[in-house]
């Protein structure tokens, strides 16, 4: 099935979600960008079209929004869709995707605390790779370093002699 | 012993000190915790192995903090793993010595820009012998056991200020 026809099949299913479709396309790979709020009643649906295998949640730091990227595959159209979102950085509260694609627990787990986007509807909201005190998202773009972290000192005092700061 | 040496020496006796005894029975058997956080621990394990065989100087490796005389820090750190490795070297007894094995352990080394990454063990817990590479060869970290084993037998255990 060629990918003009895979997006009508799409569009036809989206349609009892009254959510306008907007594609575009990355590296060769379909793309769906939608609003935050139809996230969840989209992903059902591109879960029944036969995208039944999430790949990672992948979220990038905008400044004023986080993107949040869904890379999905179905192995029986052998094809690749990649489901996009933008939550605001001033209230990044988003819907979990757990009940759609179970595969995104621990992906939703590891974005949430390192770039404070908060997955709402998460069965399991803890930290996944950090300790649970940390402060601070790391991979925000604004993310200073603490100069302490319990009570070990987190200076680095030879690399700041050859012109490195902490904010890079 | 028993059967080589019987009826063939007379009574005989040997004069050393005390400290010089329980320094050479702790250098010769510098028992090591199997643990390691990083790359390094493969050439820990290639150390451990029979080609550079560090169980020839006494040392062999212990799964146990509760058995183990020498703590080799092998590989990166990170601040969650601190905390479990400041644990493991408190469960180990006294005498007990650290040797930080590769560039990770002694400064952060490669990873030093990253968020999570400590600089070095010996923020953290005392450190006996630092040993430089990344990683260390074999030939390396059997250097850095040779050096401990020439500090252990300098020290003075029973005399020592507290």
């Amino acid at each position: 099935m060629g990918l003009e026809a895979l997006k009508e099949e799409i569009a036809k299913a989206l349609s009892a979600t009254v959510v306008e479709p907007v594609w575009a396309e990355a590296a060769g790979d379909l793309t769906l960008h939608v609003l935050p709020g139809s996230l969840k009643p989209v992903a059902a649906v591109l879960n029944g079209v036969g995208f039944r295998l999430l790949l990672a949640v992948a979220v990038v730091d905008e400044g004023e929004t986080f993107r949040v990227v869904y890379p999905l595959c179905s192995l029986e159209r052998r094809v690749k869709l990649i489901l996009m979102t933008s939550v605001p950085r001033q209230a990044p509260d988003i819907d979990s995707l757990v009940d759609v694609w179970p595969a995104a627990n621990w992906h939703e787990r590891e974005q949430a605390e390192l770039f404070g986007v908060t997955f709402v509807g998460h069965p399991d909201p803890r930290h996944l790779l950090l300790p649970d005190d940390w402060e601070g998202y790391p991979l925000q773009k604004d993310y200073k370093e603490p100069e302490v972290y319990r009570g070990i000192s987190t200076e680095r005092p030879y690399w700041e002699d050859e012109g490195c700061s902490r904010s890079n | 012993m028993h059967y080589t040496l019987r009826n063939k020496l007379p009574s005989s006796a040997i004069f050393t000190t005390v400290d010089a005894v329980l320094n050479w029975g702790r250098l010769s058997s510098l028992w090591y915790l199997l643990f390691g956080t990083a790359c390094c621990a493969i050439e820990l394990m290639q150390t451990g192995g029979p080609r550079a065989d560090l169980d020839r100087f006494g040392a062999v490796f212990r799964s146990s903090p509760r058995q183990s005389d020498l703590l080799i820090v092998a590989g990166t750190v990170t601040y969650k793993m601190a905390s479990r490795i400041k644990r493991l070297y408190e469960q180990m007894a006294d005498p007990k010595y650290v040797i930080s094995m590769g560039s990770c352990s002694n400064c952060g080394g490669l990873f030093d820009l990253g968020y999570s990454v400590l600089r070095g063990i010996d923020k953290v817990i005392p450190v006996d012998v630092y040993v430089p590479g990344c990683p260390p060869r074999p030939e390396a970290l059997t250097q850095g056991l040779l050096v401990l084993q020439e500090k252990i037998r300098k020290q003075r255990y029973l005399t020592r200020e507290a």
